[in-house]
């Protein structure tokens, strides 16, 4: 494959990754696993169903995608960038793709590291941070969905 | 130090089965008086320490779903229960699993044997009991202990120091009523309260709620516990064995909030056994990967020692070896220690031996709160209610302590990757529309919906009673040949009863925080149970107890009360086995004070041996 196919597959994957996680592609990259999420997509269903996958959420709002085995992948996509973790699949999904060794698994320490769900509550994967004595004696973190602009208040916490 | 070789019989001066909590602690106050030690672990350990904490780290970082052996090495060799046992397809033997559950119930708390034992996995609370909890049968059913609270209280001041506790003395008396003596103040001082205790306590402190056994309601305060974590050592602390205020160093980091302790403390800020082995004197051996299957015995019923097998962790070869002792002390947790007896065949006229299999079942109820509260940070629990743990009601029904829990649903539900998954299926359950959530919308509300997240722990308190108990059977065997544990269990209508009561205090208590209440009780789930028409659901505390019960005589106890078995002068059986009661508290900390009383015990046994 070469460099400009493989760099705008990456791009693609990020892209569909953004409207699937609610994450930015910056904070996306962040994690420094984009390249490493897409390859286990691609080990785990191949590069044909893949491509049949961006294709299901190409003109569409995710929840308005019919193909079941479409959705399926876009969740385990979302495990991936969340937990690091890519999940089984159902067993339709399986059938229809032709996936034997269905099982779930931790990509790596670092990707369990990295899961974005912990983001949401505004703390670290446990087991991974040592935020300080006390530190859990403080309010949570705000946490806001947009970007944050200088001067701009979080939305909705104190 | 470490023994990996085997050069067939050998005499020491105590032989210790089990490197878990107990049998740390035991090797450790006898090596220091210069007895030479043997301590034979079933289980899997590391010649390094600190390359053994690395990839237990690390295998916790890749385990999914994270489970409480997940850092450590199991072997089938010596097997330990695991929770997914209790969800396996029924067999002839009940679920599957190293178990056998024949009871009514299932046994719902397992134990790691491994080096440092469950003592590896534990939460780290460290309450004492109440001079009640020591006289259960005065004040309803259950059975009392030949000592009493101040017969102990100095080695629980001992333990607090061994394992080093955090908590505020003044908190304690205030909180819990318990005694302690003038001028004594814990180590360190209080591990930092949870934003999530200040919230509840603030919804709930001062306001008094009904208890359907007591007539007089209850008056709610949130109270911090005591931790073996390490925190700011307190000046003013006074060991004992010096006299004077020498301040407390302790061992390891600071607790700064990995939020794993269950199962694994990253910075070794929690107190493990593992702590006090690197502390023993040179006279001590640890033989790991040994896994004893009978005490030997003269024909005085003397124990002379114990035959144990080897095993290999890359082949299925097992070797077979003796080792001989003057003291051997069984230190391999409640139900092993009483598998071990039982397969040994001792002399026991009270017919108590595995019998009061006892535990803390466990009610969870879990919701949402107004407003986020930050779960999964600090502490799995740093504070509590107590108000139900004493007092006259438990004639009537079961007490129980009230833990705190701080991350989430972890317990009763799931990590966080158990709502996601709801969103991703079902989409936001205020507006179901059965196609599942994404984008912004998802991050949104799982960020909503997890960081809103609390649980209640209520650990009833269950007594003593004889049907609840361990047996083997030659015929029910594991890869070496040891007896698994036939587990015989039920919940008898008294702790029933403390659900009842617990799941009342529950809903005043989401009432009074405007808490969305989640709570499920599911028949099907391996620990529903019914009481008076009524579906509950009982968890596992991992606080297995009372198998080799000591008491006031041979003609009703297994034990006396330095834990020395009744007919056999030199065989001490120490752990949670011992306890006739658990009372509402964590028991680690009064199995540590026992453990350092016996070892006084044996030591005095061993001088007068010479």
């Amino acid at each position: 494959m070469g460099d400009t196919e493989s760099a705008s597959s990456l791009a693609d994957f990020v892209d569909l990754s953004v409207q699937l996680t609610g994450f930015s592609a910056a904070e996306l990259r962040k994690t420094g696993l984009s390249q490493r999420y897409l390859d286990t997509v691609l080990d785990r269903i191949g590069a044909d169903n893949y491509r049949r996958f961006l294709a299901a959420f190409a003109d569409t709002a995710p929840e308005d995608v019919a193909d079941a085995v479409a959705m399926d992948i876009a969740r385990a996509a979302v495990w991936l960038w969340y937990l690091g973790v890519w999940p089984e699949l159902s067993a339709d999904t399986c059938a229809a793709l032709g996936i034997t060794d269905n099982v779930t698994y931790t990509v790596s320490a670092r990707a369990y590291a990295e899961g974005l769900v912990w983001q949401t509550i505004g703390t670290a994967a446990p087991g991974t941070a040592a935020p300080g004595f006390g530190s859990w004696s403080r309010p949570p973190r705000p946490t806001s969905v947009e970007p944050q602009n200088a001067g701009r208040a979080p939305e909705g916490r104190r | 130090m470490t023994d990996q070789t085997a050069p067939g019989a050998e005499q020491h001066d105590v032989i210790v089965v089990g490197g878990g909590f107990a049998g740390s602690l035991v090797a450790k106050a006898l090596g220091d008086k210069g007895w030479r030690v043997l301590v034979l672990e079933a289980g899997i350990g590391s010649a390094d320490a600190g390359q053994g904490q690395q990839d237990a780290v690390r295998r916790f970082h890749d385990a999914f779903p994270k489970m409480p052996n997940s850092p450590y090495r199991t072997t089938d060799a010596a097997p330990s229960p695991d929770h997914r046992d209790l969800f396996a397809p029924q067999t002839a033997d009940g679920p599957g699993g190293y178990l056998v559950q024949q009871g009514n119930l299932p046994f719902a708390s397992t134990y790691l044997r491994a080096n440092g034992g469950t003592g590896l996995i534990w939460t780290g609370l460290t309450p004492r009991m109440h001079p009640e909890d020591f006289r259960s049968a005065d004040l309803g059913p259950g059975r009392n202990w030949p000592v009493d609270y101040a017969a102990l209280e100095p080695y629980y001041r001992a333990a607090e120091r061994e394992l080093g506790v955090a908590a505020d003395v003044d908190e304690q008396r205030v909180g819990t009523g318990l005694p302690f003596p003038d001028g004594y103040v814990f180590p360190m001082h209080a591990i930092p309260r949870s934003h999530l205790d200040e919230v509840i306590a603030a919804g709930v402190d001062g306001h008094r709620i009904r208890d359907p056994y007591q007539p007089d309601p209850a008056e709610l305060l949130v109270v911090g516990t005591p931790h073996a974590r390490n925190g700011v050592p307190n000046a003013r602390y006074v060991d004992d064995r010096a006299g004077t205020a020498t301040g407390f160093t302790p061992i390891g980091r600071r607790c700064t909030g990995f939020a794993s302790c269950l199962p694994i403390c990253p910075e070794e800020a929690k107190y493990t056994p593992l702590r006090t082995q690197s502390q023993w004197s040179g006279t001590v051996t640890l033989r790991t990967q040994s896994v004893v299957g009978r005490v030997r015995f003269d024909s005085s019923g003397v124990a002379t020692g114990v035959e144990y097998r080897r095993y290999d962790t890359e082949s299925d070869a097992t070797t077979a070896h003796t080792a001989t002792a003057d003291v051997v002390v069984v230190a391999a947790h409640a139900i092993q220690n009483a598998v071990l007896l039982l397969a040994s065949g001792i002399t026991d006229h009270s017919d108590q031996l595995g019998r009061n299999l006892m535990d803390h079942p466990v009610l969870l109820t879990w919701g949402l709160l107004p407003e986020p509260v930050g779960p999964y940070r600090g502490p799995g629990s740093t504070s509590g209610i107590e108000a139900f743990r004493f007092g006259p009601a438990r004639a009537h029904r079961a007490p129980f302590r009230m833990e705190i829990g701080n991350w989430g649903w972890v317990w009763a539900d799931g990590p966080p990757a158990m709502e996601l998954d709801r969103l991703l299926r079902s989409g936001n359950p205020l507006v179901p529309n059965g196609r599942g959530l994404f984008g912004r919308e998802l991050r949104r509300t799982v960020g909503d919906r997890v960081g809103r997240q609390f649980t209640l722990q209520f650990e009833v308190e269950q007594v003593a009673d004889p049907a609840n108990r361990v047996t083997i059977d030659p015929a029910r065997l594991d890869r070496l040949g040891n007896p698994r544990p036939i587990v015989h269990y039920d919940l008898g209508a008294h702790v029933r009863r403390g659900f009842v009561a617990a799941k009342a205090i529950s809903d005043q208590i989401f009432d009074l925080l405007g808490a969305e209440d989640h709570t499920e009780y599911r028949p099907g789930h391996p620990g529903y149970f019914e009481y008076d028409g009524t579906g509950y659901t009982f968890w596992g505390a991992g606080h297995a107890a009372g198998t080799h019960v000591m008491g006031d005589s041979a003609a009703e106890s297994v034990v006396d009360a330095d834990q020395r078995c009744w007919h056999h002068p030199n065989l001490f059986a120490v752990g949670c086995g011992s306890m006739p009661s658990l009372g509402t508290s964590n028991p680690s900390l009064t199995m540590a004070a026992l453990a350092l009383r016996s070892a006084e015990r044996i030591h005095r046994d061993l001088l007068a041996g010479r």
